[in-house]
């Protein structure tokens, strides 16, 4: 096997140029099945769909179509209650999506905000601030899950707090980083040096330069999210029955592996599928964004 | 006897935009003990040039034709790369920006150590202390057991450049290429690094390949020097008669540009800007920027005029009268 | 050296001190656990009595110094479910988790590694996209599903290796390479590129102009320098790596802390919970410590950093 060393011109080759058509960018082809997701999940209710608290307690275990059994009726399969594996799928979604989204803008928000007064401010400030961060991040979400849950018993509410408390020091630390080095950018230094406020430079000219990082950390937190989240209602700690969640189908599934495999693959794959597609959506938009990474 | 021989070497690169040409056709040998320097803007092709010598060309550049040879022996063509044999042992090579060509993460003598393992495996191990030693102290470094023993970030920037210097040398190769070396540095640190260049080159085994945009410090340092334009060597020649009676208009026109004390007025620059050359060019490289340009001068591609042995250039219609007997071609 | 060591260490002290507060305030302030113990119908004596028992009727503060004066005693409580020491029950299970995480780990590294220099080097080739891509995957599947699946098809199915206990080395395959995946994946796909990025720094063309092969250019130069950003996301790992194993001896029925925890939980055991928080943080805190020093032992420029 031979081995030579590559350098950064040889991207050159593989540049591709600027003017494509848009349809044919790779991140509408990732976005499109994504927002397609999306939007099945959350206009669940006006699809035709079973209801998936429909127990129906004379099919059940049915397995997917395309095994022997199965019929496409329920394409998926069936429960061990008889709810259809499809319609749980989709209003499943539904709560998944929306904690992944609100669960990563809990998270966002406050870690971003701090990131950039602690970049921003140094000083004694940043040192607090940074020490939290640290504090945080030495806290798995598991541990931080059990504490709040043990305390405060299950519900979207604590799952939401969980995210939010485990997602934030992600944020704060790449934020405050980039903050670091662009507050001792030149451009900033004449700015304060021509009086501008403080606050005026950060809303004004740092938060700009940090619109790419932002959607990017965004978008990758949208996967870890819903990752997190699943893991909490699989142990049991948060959506449980008759609440619907991917997680939580999986948990049920778990039981039924031996006999019913297919009731804990289903959402499984969905939400590798998503968080995949969220993930590759992340890292196209880090070589749009990121001059360094262009030649990745 | 040559030590280096470039013959018509042609480098060209694959880009976005298609195929570029860096360097196109240069000839250029070097003897042993010569000072031969390199002159060009950025952009010129003289960076690439140094670097194809070495086999250190980026990936996306190769070798369209022509050919290197090195004691006579070709290592760099369209078809061969042999340069890894003589990297190091027979070349060396200093860069730009020497404090950045050294690991960070390793002390000095280590650095000089692992480059004396490689290519003089030879010397033993009580030795290389020894050795280390006296190519600090040739490099006028007042303490070397403190430098040996620093990490680069704990230098300063002209101890940084020497021991880059000592680096390359340390192996005593027979030929070292400085690629601008000088050019990030203070005008007194680079009166220094020339001064220690030259002292290299005095001992008569070591010839030096100097490639600088600053023609005037090429012209104190180099025995003849050849000024590239867009890919093209446009002249060669002793530094004195490129100097005083060169023959290409853009070398004329690069004498020029340099201010002096005397002299009063606007700057003298050259107007417009260097041509990126894609493969089909036809005509002078330099035509469009040419005030002595003709209809001529666009139509044919321009080739080379050898004065002598060891001078010649690229152009339809000389500075200098020339009577016949003066061209060999 | 030294003035680095002691900074390192106050730092990590104080990390410490506001991990465990952060972890006692999210026990204490989201609601009285007791109610989560014994149920909302119990009667008020058997509640003032556990919160008694608890300590939860003082206030918060002084719950606060009796949790720290506690925990610097080395009193982690007991636990509510089986009236033993929580010390005593975490560290029967603690040594089985220990070494569950350190072969997870070994075998992230021993593969990562190499699979993310293999990428930088062949760059834009087959390779490349293959480790990329599959470490993307990696990033993107539930620890706990693929625990499920992996059972399902090596041990059930193909019959290839136990799963359900711990007994022998056979069983901890199928549990270490679950756990592994996901920091394999990360590790790989980080060195892929701070190799890239090491490659195009000026001392690796000197390196290359001084003669020095290949090999010796990659594992003398790029990879001490390409090692300190893998250093620091390894020390982040073992954040998820914890998450990670509690999922995954959860599924598997490995008899370690993690499932303790999970149990912990179904069963309300508020102290257990806590105590299992601290040794946690404990842990952390000091890998990261060892982590940050040995960063200082690689780069010299840390060293000498005045801050």
């Amino acid at each position: 096997m031979t081995i030579s060393f590559e350098t950064n011109n040889s991207d050159l080759l593989l540049a591709k140029s600027k003017n494509k058509k848009w349809y044919k960018t790779a991140i509408f082809w990732i976005s499109a099945p994504l927002i397609l997701i999306t939007l099945t999940c959350v206009f669940a209710s006006l699809l035709p769909l079973s209801d998936p608290n429909n127990l129906d307690l004379s099919s059940t275990v049915l397995p997917p179509f395309f095994m022997h059994g199965g019929s496409m009726t329920h394409p998926l399969g069936t429960s061990n209650l008889g709810q259809d594996l499809l319609s749980e799928l989709i209003f499943g979604g539904r709560t998944t999506i929306f904690i992944g989204l609100v669960g990563m803008l809990g998270g966002a928000l406050p870690g971003i905000l701090l990131g950039l007064v602690a970049g921003f401010s140094r000083g004694i400030v940043d040192t607090v601030i940074a020490r939290l961060i640290d504090a945080q991040l030495s806290l798995p979400f598991i541990l931080v899950a059990l504490a709040v849950i043990a305390s405060r018993g299950h519900s979207v509410g604590v799952i939401l707090t969980v995210l939010a408390l485990t997602t934030w020091p992600f944020f704060a630390r790449v934020i405050r980083s980039e903050a670091l080095s662009l507050r001792e950018r030149p451009f900033v230094m004449s700015l304060r040096s021509a009086g501008v406020t403080r606050t005026r430079i950060l809303l004004k000219h740092i938060l700009p330069n940090l619109f790419g990082t932002v959607v990017v950390l965004s978008t990758l937190g949208i996967g870890a999210a819903i990752l997190i989240e699943s893991a909490i209602d699989f142990l049991g700690l948060g959506v449980t029955a008759p609440g619907l969640s991917w997680g939580s189908i999986l948990a049920s599934g778990q039981s039924q592996i031996g006999t019913a495999w297919w009731i804990a693959a289903w959402p499984g794959i969905m939400i590798s599928v998503f968080v995949l597609l969220v993930n590759l959506l992340g890292d196209e938009l880090i070589s749009r964004f990121d001059p360094r990474y262009r030649n990745r | 006897m040559s030590l280096l021989e470039i013959k018509g070497l042609t480098v060209d690169a694959a880009t976005s935009t298609g195929q570029q040409r860096i360097i196109d056709d240069i000839h250029l040998s070097i003897g042993k003990g010569e000072i031969i320097g390199i002159v060009g803007e950025s952009g010129s092709g003289k960076t690439t040039l140094a670097r194809a010598l070495v086999g250190l060309l980026d990936k996306n550049l190769r070798v369209s034709a022509g050919e290197c040879s090195f004691d006579d022996e070709v290592i760099i063509s369209d078809k061969v790369d042999l340069a890894n044999t003589i990297r190091g042992k027979k070349i060396g090579m200093v860069f730009q920006d020497a404090g950045r060509s050294l690991n960070p993460l390793m002390k000095v003598k280590a650095q000089i150590k692992e480059v004396l393992r490689v290519n003089r495996p030879e010397i033993t191990k009580e030795d290389i202390k020894a050795v280390m030693h006296e190519i600090l102290q040739r490099m006028e470094i007042d303490d070397p057991d403190r430098v040996l023993n620093s990490f680069p970030h704990q230098l300063s920037g002209g101890q940084r450049q020497r021991v880059a210097i000592a680096i390359a040398i340390v192996t005593s190769p027979s030929l070292v290429i400085a690629d601008e070396c000088t050019t990030a540095l203070d005008v007194t640190t680079q009166a220094e690094v020339v001064h220690l260049l030259r002292e290299l080159v005095r001992d008569g085994k070591t010839s030096l390949l100097f490639i600088t945009h600053d023609l005037l410090l090429a012209s104190e340092l180099c025995d003849r020097v050849m000024v590239m334009y867009a890919s093209e060597a446009v002249e060669i020649g002793p530094v004195s008669d490129v100097l005083e009676m060169p023959n290409h208009p853009y070398t004329k026109a690069l004498i020029a540009s340099v201010p002096s004390w005397d002299v009063t007025g606007p700057l003298k620059g050259i107007p417009g800007s260097a041509p990126k050359i894609g493969l089909e060019n036809v005509g002078c490289n330099f035509a469009d920027r040419c005030s002595y340009s003709e209809p001529g001068c666009f139509a044919e591609n321009v080739s080379w005029t050898s004065t002598s042995q060891i001078s010649g250039f690229r152009c339809r219609i000389p500075l200098r009268k020339l009577s016949s007997d003066d061209i060999q071609n | 050296m030294l003035k680095f060591l002691s900074f390192r260490l106050f730092s990590a002290l104080l990390t410490i001190l506001f991990a465990l507060t952060i972890a006692f305030c999210l026990g204490h302030i989201s609601g009285n656990p007791v109610f989560n113990m014994l149920g909302p119908t119990a009667p008020k004596a058997q509640i003032h009595l556990l919160e008694h028992q608890l300590g939860l009727d003082k206030s918060f503060i002084q719950q606060y110094f009796s949790y720290l004066s506690n925990l610097f005693h080395g009193q982690l409580g007991n636990s509510i479910q089986f009236e033993s020491s929580n010390v005593s029950m975490i560290s029967t299970r603690l040594p089985n988790t220990l070494e569950l995480l350190a072969l997870a780990m070994m075998i992230a590294i021993s593969i990562g590694g190499p699979l993310g220099i293999i990428a930088a080097l062949k760059r834009n080739s087959i390779w490349d996209r293959l480790a990329s891509g599959a470490a993307l995957v990696g990033q993107s599947v539930p620890i706990f599903w693929l625990g499920i699946m992996v059972i399902l098809v090596f041990s059930v199915h193909l019959r290839l290796f136990p799963a359900g206990q711990k007994n022998g080395f056979s069983s901890f395959v199928l549990p270490a390479v679950c756990l592994a995946l996901l920091p394999m994946a990360q590790i790989a796909r980080l060195m892929r590129a701070t190799i890239s990025e090491v490659f195009e720094e000026p001392y690796i063309d000197a390196a290359k102009a001084r003669g020095l092969s290949t090999k010796r250019i990659v594992f003398g130069h790029a990879l001490r320098n390409a090692s300190l950003p893998v250093i620091t996301i390894i020390s982040l790992q073992i954040g998820s790596l914890l998450s990670g194993a509690i999922a995954v001896e959860y599924v598997f029925g490995w008899p370690g802390v993690g499932t303790l925890a999970v149990n912990a939980i179904q069963f309300h055991d508020y102290t257990l919970i806590q105590a299992i928080v601290v040794i946690g943080v404990l842990g952390f805190v000091f890998i990261n410590f060892c982590v940050d020093v040995l960063y200082g032992i690689i780069d010299p420029r840390i060293r000498d950093a005045t801050k």
